[in-house]
């Protein structure tokens, strides 16, 4: 099965969630999927992003798939280690 | 001084950035400095806008100056007391996934973003003064 994979560019503020979880929400059938979230391009997120994030985590999980994170950018990186989304997030 | 009124509604974070886009060429901000002030003034203006519950019309106001190296930036409004910095939830931020609540993250990253963030009611607005070294 290929993976999901979700792309998001620029920033990720309160402006913008409502796109990512517009791509989240059309997701058809998650089960048992690798859910791919490239984040190369991703250049801010704030704490709500983090919670789509979040969210999307125990969403794929639940449904025994798996979601990982790729290719953040050092200063995101840097707010996922900060509020200790590093430890409980599948991050490469 | 440098200061900007923003209305009380989300869409107003866009006056926000573009605010933040002057001040990094006013004051020659390296890309650390500009990614944490918008992070931390997103996370205050948002939690301001949500939890105020003042009507769309009303003023959120941000005045930033500068002394030598430092920006020290007041964000005023008109809400009803509230100190973040003690009123808002703890944040979690060691509990497992399952578990892990949400609440207070912005906050959390403003005190870790930023050097000195303090909190005053001044007669009927609420001032959070937040400092940062750039």
């Amino acid at each position: 099965m290929n993976p999901i994979t979700i792309y998001i560019d620029g920033p990720l503020d309160a402006l913008h969630l409502k796109d990512l979880q517009d791509k989240v929400d059309s997701l058809e059938n998650v089960e048992g999927q690798l859910v791919i979230l490239e984040c190369a391009e991703m250049t801010y997120i704030c704490s709500s992003g983090l919670r789509i994030f979040l969210a999307m985590h125990k969403d794929v999980t639940a449904r025994n798939g798996k979601l990982i994170i790729r290719n953040l950018q050092p200063l995101v990186k840097n707010v996922f280690d900060m509020t200790g989304f590093t430890q409980i997030l599948n991050i490469e | 001084m440098k200061k900007i009124q923003l209305h009380n509604n989300i869409c107003e974070l866009s006056i926000l950035f573009s605010f933040i886009e002057e001040l990094e060429k006013e004051y020659t901000l390296p890309p650390h400095i500009v990614f944490n002030l918008n992070l931390a003034l997103e996370e205050a203006i948002t939690n301001i806008i949500q939890y105020s519950n003042l009507p769309e019309s009303d003023i959120i106001e941000i005045k930033v100056e500068k002394q030598d190296d430092i920006l020290s930036i007041e964000i005023l409004d008109n809400g009803i007391a509230f100190n973040p910095l003690e009123d808002a939830p703890p944040a979690d931020i060691t509990s497992n996934v399952e578990d892990r609540k949400i609440g207070g993250l912005g906050i959390y990253l403003i005190k870790n973003l930023m050097d000195v963030v303090s909190y005053a009611r001044k007669g009927e607005q609420n001032v959070l003064i937040m400092n940062k070294k750039i």
